[in-house]
This record gives C-alpha cells, structure tokens and sequence, in this order.
C-alpha cells in the first residue's frame, strides 16, 4: 500500500521537473567567400527533465525561412539536409554539470549529446547557458555544424557560396509545472 | 555483536601486519622548492624530453633543471593555479591540468590556457595520457574522462557505461590501450573513428576494493593497483585475472595515494600509514616507513623516479629525494646503534659477519625486513677482541684474523672453532687479512705473507693444513703485508707498507715501483675486478690498476681525483661480479664500471659523507650488494638494478641572435646587424647538479675548448663566415667521453662588405664624380663666357667713350661754352670728368644699383644736351622707391641712351624724347625714332651686348620693340640679394 503511494508521489515529482519549450529560434549562418546565407526556424520543440539533467531539442529541417532567394531554400531542403529524407534535426543528450535548476540564476553549462543533423549522428559537447528564472528556463546555446561531420555535400559550383562550418544559434524558452 | 566482530577482525589484520621498527632504510633528503612560499604541496610531478623536471604544486608549475627551481608564469590574468596534473606529449608538449578543470599548455616559458569549442570540464583533472593514436585523455573526479582527437573534445561518464564519473588515474599498458581508476573499479575505455567502447572491472570480478586511486603499468603485462582501502595488487589485462601478493592479503594501511613501480620492488605511498617498500622479486620483503629514522612522514601523495635514479617524493608540504633501493642505511640493531666496525664479511647464506668490540656476530636479514643479530663466542679468543678481518672458505667455514691472538677456522652453524696460532706454527699472531682460493688460504702478518694449503679432509673443522712462509729473507721486499691476493691466474699479490706492490708467479717474485709507474709506497688493499684486472688502493695516492694495454701488455693505470674519485684517501676496495669495481674514501663512494670505464660515485648529495671505515670492512653479498661497515653504520649498495643514466644530459635551452630566438633545428643566416649570439644550455644531472661542467668551442672562431660551469655562452662580435658552436657536459674535468651537442650557422657579412654592393658603390661614385668634373667644367667655361662679355662691353663702351666723335662734339660744345659762360664751361667740365670717372668704376662689376645707373645717365645727358639744347628731352619717371634693391648691368641704360641719340636726327622742332619708366616690374626705356638723312653705321653690338650680359647674369632676358614711331627696351631687373 505504501509502496503504491510513494511510486504515485515520485511518478508526479518525476513530471513535475520536466521543462518544455513554448517559445524558440534556431539562426544558421553560412559565410563564405562569395555569399552570406542566413536562415531562421521558430519551430524549436524541446523538454528538459531538471532531475536527470536530459534534454531532447529538435527542429522541423524544411521550417527555415530567410535564405537570399527562393531556389536557395529550395536546394536547402531537396539536396544538403533532404528533408523528406530527414524531417527533423535533433540534440538529445544531458547537462554534464550538477547544477540546480530549480535555483533561479545564470548558468554556464555543458551540454553533451548526440546530435543527429541530415541522418548523421554526432557525439558533441555544446556550451549554453541558462537563465533559470521562476518558472522559466531560458537557453542559449551557440556552435558550429561542419558539413562534411554529417555527410553533406556540396556541388564544387556552389563551393564559393556556402561555407563548410555552419554557425547555429539556438535559443529556447522553456516553461515548467505545465 | 557486530562491532565486536569489528574490533575482532581489526585485531585480527593488526596481527598480520605487525609494524616493526625497520633499521635499514633508504636514505632521504628534504629539497626545498621556493623558500618565499608556505605550503607548497607537490601534486605530480613528471620529466620532459630534455629531462628537465617539471612540478605541479597548489601554488603553480615549477620546472626545475638542478640548480634551481623556476615559477612559471601564468599567461591569463586571473587563472587559478593549482596544477594536478602533468604530462608531456610525443611532441614534447607539456600539458596541465588544473584543478579548477582548466587546461593548459606550457609555451614560451608560460602556462597557456588550451581553449576548446566545448569548453573545460569544470571538476579536478586527475590525470592527462597519450593513446597511440594521438588523443590525448584527460581523467577528471566527477566528470568522467575526455578525450582530445585534436579537433572535438568527447565525453566518457555513466551514460557510456563508465563505471563512474569520480575518476582517480588514467593509465596505458604496453599496446596503449587506455585504464582508468575510478570509484567503480577499473575500467578500459578506447575511442576509435570516433566509437567509444568501455570495459568495466569491479567487486564482482575479484577486485578487493571498488575504489581504485592508482594504476601502474608492469611490462610483463598487469596493473598494479592501488586502492582505497584493500591495499594493493595485480589486475592482468589479459586474463583479467586479479592477484592479491600474499603480505597484502589483510591491509591495514588505509588508502593508497601513490605507487612507484622499480625492477625488483614497488614502493607505495599511503595517506596515513607513510611509505610501504615492497620488494616482488627475491625474498618478498614488506618494509613499511613511517617514524623511521630518516622517515617520518605519514602521508605520501606523490611518488616519481627521474631517468637518474632518484625517487622523489611528495609528502604534504616536503619534497623528498632518494637515491632508492640503490644505496640503504643500517643505523641500529635490536634498536642499538652500530659503532667500531672492524671488519665484515658476507656469508654465503647472506649473512652479514662483523666484528667489533664485542666480538664476532652476524646478522640475519629476515623476509619481514626485520634483522638479527647474533653474537658467536669463540673458545681461546680472549677480551679485548680484536678481530681484523672475517673470511669464508670454500668448505663454508669462516675464518677471523686477530690482532695479537692468530687466526681461527670456525663452524658457523655451531660454533665450533680451530685456533690456528704458534702451537699449529702461525710465526706471527697478528693477522691483518685472509684471502684464498679453493684449498689455499692466505694470509697477510706483521711477519711476511703466510700460505695454508688444507688437506684433502678440508671438509672437516679440524683439517690438515701445510704452513709456508713468505718474507723479506725469501724474496719479499718487506714484512709488513696488508694483503695478500691470489688471482685467477694463480699469480699471488703482495700489498706492502712502503713497500709497493709485489707479485709471485711460477717464475717467483716481481716487484712493481716506480719504473712500472707504481708511485705509491703503501698499499692495503687488493681486488680483482670480473675483467681479471687487478686493483690496488693506495692510502695517499689513489688507485692503480693492472691490465693489458693495446699491445697485449699488462700494465699500471694510475686513477686520481681528475678521474673522478671522490679522495685519494681510499679505505676499502671490492670488486662486484656486475663490472663494478667500489671504492670506499672518507668523502664518498665512487664504483668503477668497467664497461663505461668511467668512475661515477655517490657522495653528500645521497647522503655519504664523512664515512670512517676501516680497511677490512668492503664486502660483497652474493646476491651482489656491496656492504660498506663504518664506525657508526652500515651501508649497503645495490649495483644489480637496471643502469640509470649517469651523466649530465645536455639541451640547448634556446639561441639569441640580438634577443631573436634562433631555430635550432634549422641552419640559420645571421645578419651582420644581429651579429650579437647567445647560446643557452643545460646539463641536467640531478644526482650532483653542482659537479656538471661544459667546455664550448666556437668552431671557427675558438682553437682550444673553453671550460665553464656556465650556461651561457655569449659572442658579441663574430666576423662574417661559417661557425659550429659545440657544447659539451661532464660531471668531472675529464670530457673524453662526454656527450656533445652543436649547431653550425652562417654569419653573413655587412652590406657593404659583400661584392655586388661595392661595385654598385664605386659606379655610383664613379658617375658623381664624373657629373661634379662635367659641372665644374661647364661652370668655368659661363664663368669665362661672362668675363669675356664683359670685356667686350667694357671695350664697346670705352670704344665708344672714347670715340673722337664724342670727344669732338663734347669739346666743340666746351670750346663755344667757355667764351659764354665761364662757371658753366667749369661745369661741363666736371661733369665730363664725373662721367669718364663713373666708367671706370663700374665697368668691372657684374651689376651696379639702378640708382647708381641713373647718375651715370644723367651726367651722360647733361653733356649731351649742352649741345643739343631742346633737341633732346630726357623724362626720367622713376620714384626713388623704386630704386631700392634694384640691380641693373652697369652701362646697359647709357648704351641705350647713347644709340638713341646715335641714330636719330635731333631737331629743336622735332625733339628726340627719351622716357624712363617703370611699367608693372619692367624698367622701360623708350625713345621716338627719326631717322637721319645721312645713317651712321649700326654695329648692333649695343643690344646683343646687353642681351648676353643679362642671360649669363641670370637675369630675365630684355625685350626689344620697334614700332613705326617708338624704340622701345623693357628691363626686368634683378632684386638685391
């Protein structure tokens, strides 16, 4: 009988930590010699559990908006990331520090996860930092994608025009207790 | 119940590792880091490629090279500085690891953070290794261990399956597979194309203790580990066997900080139980130091052996240095101290035999590293016991040599002793030494030498023995012998006293002195080394040495202070059956090797210093070790482990061609500009940095090698050409066999010494001189041109005042004045004179003042006009302002005037009018023109003359009008300079 309740009492402080993303902007940047190709996605969906420290992120791959021209947008999706192929790109993964999320405060933390961006997956440690507020957790996170760490080629015509290391900026705000 | 079981079981591990006082003990020395700082505490500590040191403490890295200890800087500002960790790389680089998580590298003499894209871990780094792909792996206690592809930091901890994140060691074993220590045993991890693959090891597969803190790589192929609280052990990386040795099978020495792993014994610091020597190969000895004499610390964090030999230790706030297992000290037995040793000997059985004032004993070593000491009473011996010298036969049986009481041949298992004196036919009872081979026993008295053959029932105590006597009355120099020495060629040495050396062979006796160049008179001592070369300590002069030379010929080698040996006041001699050959002097202790054939020694710096031993006291164990007895102590070194270097090793630091760092691997040109050189060096030898000594040659410049105990050699001012500079090291005056570093560059010659400049230069000052010639040449010839203009204006003008026309017109006007006017005539006549005189006085000059000009022209029209009367009209309209400062060719306006007056008619009803003017910043001089009937010439020199006379002044050229009615010349003159 107390067995029961207690697992009851952990199942609810278990659901009670997990944070999940409402509001968010992932911004890629490609800066080569010839072109400046910049691209923007709200569609950033997430959830991180503040007991174990797990996180799960994921964007829709055909929700960027922004490129230069409407072919850009086009290739972007048909020949570098296939988004029929590869719908989403996802970090799943966990916060190496122990830190104390129900704290409000600003913290520098490492994310270490898997990174599956166009059917590739990538071990990566990513630095972010969080705003932890009352019932929010604000995150910033910013890093470089290099094309050929996930099997995207580039046709040598465009090679001037798209970088091989693209930088990503992720924010996210995250809302607890839902 | 349970604590009791507790207690019971505490009681019960108490019993099987009872603590003993150990008496022998390795000799350790307190190195001071930084006498500025408290509580430095050394956290790791490792050797780089130039085999310099380098030190992790709470207070920043430190290198040290022997002489002296140096802080690095820290690059960033605000970096913290507790260093926890220390490797150096294939390449040479150092890597550090802190133990805020951060991670540096040394460069340029400096701690240099090493940024990542990933960021530092944030908890202590334990520990940073190379895998034989080229990761670099860093353990940390909390985050698990990182691994360095070069390009991505990536993270192993629990999620991988790693057993824990609180990570104690990391570790490669010999196919550099990579072994952490952690919280949750041990595990093998490896990270290939970017897979991790980790093995974990625990409890539940025999490990004694779950907490592994060290990991030490055996070549023949295991861990030892160390643990938190079970001791020590072996875990093979093979089998995955675990193995507890048998002396650890109940530990009670809490947790192990540190290990050391050496050829025959592991030492293992703990954190409160000090230091535990536990020797695996031989006989299983544990010795464990703490308050042992010469050891008193409890806990010890660090343990590290330099490429030398010398264990340094860290404990607490103390930096340890031990020569090792190498050299151990025996200061007590049965907790009395040792004093009056005057003789020893090893027994076959180990057992170290000496004598002193209570007799003859031995002592016992025991496997527990406990010793015993046993005193053998012999019958007949009486008090006060005087005991020389200690030898064992081959038959086992030991024999002493007394001062004043003979000799005796005892049992050693029972005691039971032959008194071998006057009644056996022993001529002499003082027997200073005994030595023998097989059935022939030796011995050196105050008497002459003394041989024993024993019987064939040697076997026996109580043997047949055949006495014969060697002396001064059977060829012998001397009776006093200190030693007599049979070698393996049967030859038999004599060691006299002013004597020298003798010998006995089948062909007799052959004495050695000063024609075989024995100088020394007294010698006590002889050895023959496993070479069959023999030895001979002096007691002032050295050591001399028998054996062949080149041609096959045996002969004396002389070795003395320049050699190496610490004194030339030897006491004791042995040889080892290793190649060694020891050397015992009241300064040290130095050994012979005889493959190296050079001498290296052991001295203050190990401890050894002052030793007063007596003659007979050098003694080799048949397990090799040397034992050394003195007045106050024992000691013993072990010549059978692996050879350490045993030189200084010499590095250039860095090269600075005027504070430029040279690239030493690369073949530099010097500029003649930065032609101010400085090499740095370093000969580290951390046994006795202060006996390294260089010798530099600049090959090139030097002809002799120049000595130094500097480390830098400096050359301000080299000339143009190709240089080595070579650098050698040696721990003694002798560098014959010294290592020897160089490095060849260029210095090339200032500019204007190489040949394409000086040619560029003479043809640059060819063609300037050339020009100045050409120049100067133009400039005499305008010089000339002018003078000559000159004169030819002066000729026209005196021609033309001196023209009978001008002279008769100016006296026919005089001749009618003087009948009207008598003052006037005067008048006319000074101004006549006044204008011939004015002439005179400016024809010579380039330029004259238009004011002065303008004199001239008035007086020239006041004559003319006494005779033209209102036929000529002068306006001169020119404000004396305009004067100043102006120059004007003298004559130039006259000229004009007079041509005027020359080629025009002059009536009273048509006046010739002359105007004189100035018109913006020309000078003009203009006249009407009516032309005579009757023409006089025109030379037209009036003009040309003036023309030339302004282009070569430099003056702007004049210009010339002639209109139907005007005559017109416009002047630009020149200012006043």
């Amino acid at each position: 009988m107390s067995f029961a309740v207690a697992s009851i009492v952990y199942a609810f402080q278990k659901v009670n930590t997990i944070y999940k993303s409402t509001e968010g902007k992932i911004i890629f940047l490609s800066e080569a010699a010839f072109e400046t190709i910049t691209a923007t996605s709200e569609k950033v969906s997430g959830a991180l559990d503040t007991s174990t420290q797990m996180f799960a992120f994921y964007v829709a791959n055909n929700s960027f908006e922004g490129f230069n021209n409407v072919l850009q947008r086009e290739h972007f999706n048909e020949s570098y990331l296939e988004t029929e192929k590869n719908p989403r790109s996802v970090f799943t993964g966990k916060i190496i520090e122990k830190i104390n999320l129900k704290k409000p405060g600003i913290y520098q933390v490492r994310a270490k996860g898997i990174l599956n961006i166009h059917g590739v997956e990538q071990e990566r440690i990513l630095k972010c930092e969080m705003i932890v507020e009352k019932e929010t957790i604000k995150v910033t996170c910013k890093f470089s994608v290099f094309l050929t760490d996930h099997n995207i080629s580039i046709p040598k015509i465009v090679f001037e025009k798209i970088s091989p290391e693209i930088k990503v900026s992720v924010f996210t705000i995250m809302k607890g207790k839902i | 119940m349970r604590r009791v079981k507790i207690v019971l079981a505490i009681l019960f591990l108490i019993e099987c590792m009872p603590v003993y006082l150990f008496a022998q003990f390795p000799y350790v020395r307190n190195v001071e880091i930084d006498k500025t700082v408290l509580n430095i505490k050394v956290q790791t500590i490792i050797q780089d490629k130039k085999k310099l040191m380098w030190l992790g403490t709470n207070l920043g890295l430190y290198n040290y090279d022997g002489a002296a200890f140096k802080l690095l800087a820290t690059k960033q500002s605000g970096a913290d500085v507790f260093i926890t960790a220390l490797f150096c790389d294939k390449q040479g680089t150092i890597w550090v690891g802190l133990k805020s998580g951060k991670i540096a590298q040394v460069k340029n003499d400096s701690l240099t953070l090493f940024i990542m894209d990933e960021g530092f871990p944030k908890e202590t780094i334990t520990g940073i290794i190379e895998d034989n792909l080229g990761n670099i792996w860093i353990s940390t206690y909390g985050e698990g261990c990182y691994v360095w592809n070069g390009k991505r930091l990536y993270n192993f901890s629990k999620e991988d399956v790693l057993a824990d994140k609180y990570v104690y060691c990391i570790a490669t074993d010999n196919s550099g597979r990579i072994w952490l220590g952690s919280d949750g045993g041990i595990s093998q991890c490896s990270f290939n194309n970017e897979k991790k693959q980790i093995k974990n090891f625990t409890t539940a597969n025999g490990l004694p203790d779950n907490i592994i803190k060290k990991l030490i790589w055996d070549k023949t192929g295991f861990f030892w580990f160390g643990t938190d609280n079970f001791g020590v052990g072996k875990f093979f990386t093979d089998s995955f066997k675990i193995e507890i040795p048998a002396p650890f099978q109940s530990w009670n020495r809490g947790s192990v900080e540190s290990m050391l792993l050496m050829e025959n014994e592991v030492w293992i610091g703990t954190n409160e139980f000090g230091l535990i020597d536990y020797e695996f190969s031989g006989n299983k000895q544990v010795r464990n130091f703490i308050n042992a004499e010469g050891f008193k610390y409890p806990s010890v964090q660090c343990l590290f052996r330099d490429d030398e030999g010398n264990i340094w230790m860290a404990c607490k706030n103390h930096l340890l240095r031990s020569p090792g297992e190498r050299i151990e000290f025996l200061k007590t037995i049965d907790n009395k101290p040792i004093s009056n040793i005057h003789a020893t000997m090893v027994d076959t059985k180990k057992r170290l035999w000496y004598s002193n004032e209570n007799g003859l004993n031995y002592i016992i070593f025991n496997t527990d590293g406990s010793e015993e000491n046993k005193i053998i009473s012999i019958k007949d011996l009486k008090a006060p016991y005087k005991i020389l010298t200690i030898f064992q036969d081959a038959f086992g049986y030991v024999w002493v040599g007394t001062f004043d009481q003979g000799a005796f041949r005892i049992n050693p298992e029972n005691n039971q002793s032959v008194h071998i004196n006057d009644t056996k036919g022993l001529i002499n009872q003082s027997v200073l030494s005994i030595s023998g081979k097989r059935s022939v026993i030796w011995m050196a008295t105050l008497s002459g030498a003394i041989k024993i053959e024993l019987g064939d029932d040697a076997l026996k105590l109580n043997c047949e023995m055949k006495i014969e006597y060697y002396n001064s009355q059977n060829g012998l120099n001397n009776n006093f012998i200190y030693q007599v020495l049979m070698d393996q060629n049967s030859r038999v040495w004599f060691a006299q006293d002013g004597k020298g050396i003798s010998m006995l062979d089948k062909n007799g006796f052959h004495h050695f002195s000063e024609k075989d160049s024995v100088k020394s008179k007294t010698f006590f001592s002889i050895t023959e080394d496993s070479n069959l070369g023999l030895w001979f300590a002096s007691t002032d002069d050295g050591l001399y040495r028998y054996k062949k030379n080149s041609k096959n010929e045996e002969v004396f080698y002389h070795y003395n202070l320049a050699n190496g040996l610490p004194s030339v006041h030897i006491t004791g001699l042995c040889a080892d059956n290793n190649g060694n050959v020891i050397i015992v002097c009241k300064e040290g202790i130095a050994m012979f090797d005889l493959d190296e054939e050079s001498f290296h020694w052991y001295k203050e710096a190990v401890g050894i210093d002052n030793l007063d031993s007596d003659l007979n006291t050098t003694s080799l164990s048949p397990d090799g070790i040397v034992w050394i007895g003195c007045s106050n102590q024992f000691i013993n070194i072990d010549n059978n482990l692996e050879e350490n270097r045993q030189a200084p090793y010499l590095t250039f630091v860095n090269a600075t061609a005027l504070l430029d760092q040279i690239n030493l691997n690369e073949y530099a040109s010097i500029s003649a500009s930065r032609n101010y050189l400085a090499f740095n060096y370093q000969g580290i030898w951390f046994s006795n940095p202060s006996e390294v000594n260089f010798q530099y040659k600049m090959e090139g410049l030097n002809r002799d090698w120049i000595n130094t105990r500097d480390k830098t050699a400096t050359f301000p001012d080299l000339k143009p050409g190709r240089y080595t500079f070579r650098v050698r090291c040696s721990r003694t005056t002798d560098f014959l066999h010294s290592q020897e570093i160089n490095y060849s560059f260029v210095v090339l010659s200032p500019i204007y010494k190489r040949g394409w400049f000086v040619l560029l230069s003479i043809f640059i000052l060819g063609s300037l001189t050339w020009a100045l010639l050409k120049f100067r040449d133009q400039r005499i010839n305008f010089v000339q041109r002018l003078e000559k203009e000159k004169l030819a204006s002066q000729f026209e003008t005196l021609k033309n005042q001196v023209n009978p026309h001008f002279l008769f017109n100016s006296f026919n006007t005089l001749a009618n004045i003087i009948d009207e006017d008598k003052t006037k005539a005067i008048e006319y006549i000074e101004k006549l004179t006044d204008f011939f005189r004015q002439i005179l006085v400016h024809r010579e000059k380039d330029l004259i003042k238009l004011e002065e000009e303008l004199e001239i022209i008035n007086d020239y029209i006041y004559l003319q006009q006494q005779r033209f009367e209102k036929a000529l009209i002068m306006n001169i309209q020119v404000a004396d302002i305009q004067w100043k400062n102006l120059l004007i060719p003298p004559l130039a306006l006259q000229i004009l005037v007079e041509n005027a007056i020359k080629h025009n008619s002059l009536t009273t009803s048509n006046p010739l009018v002359i105007d004189l003017f100035f018109e913006n910043e020309y000078l003009v001089i203009k006249n009407n023109l009516q032309f005579k009937l009757n023409k006089e010439p025109s030379t037209g020199t009036g003009i040309q003359n003036i023309t030339r006379r302004m282009q070569m002044l430099g003056l702007p050229a004049i210009i010339v009008e002639k209109t139907e009615s005007h005559f017109i010349v416009k002047f630009k003159l020149a200012d006043k300079k």
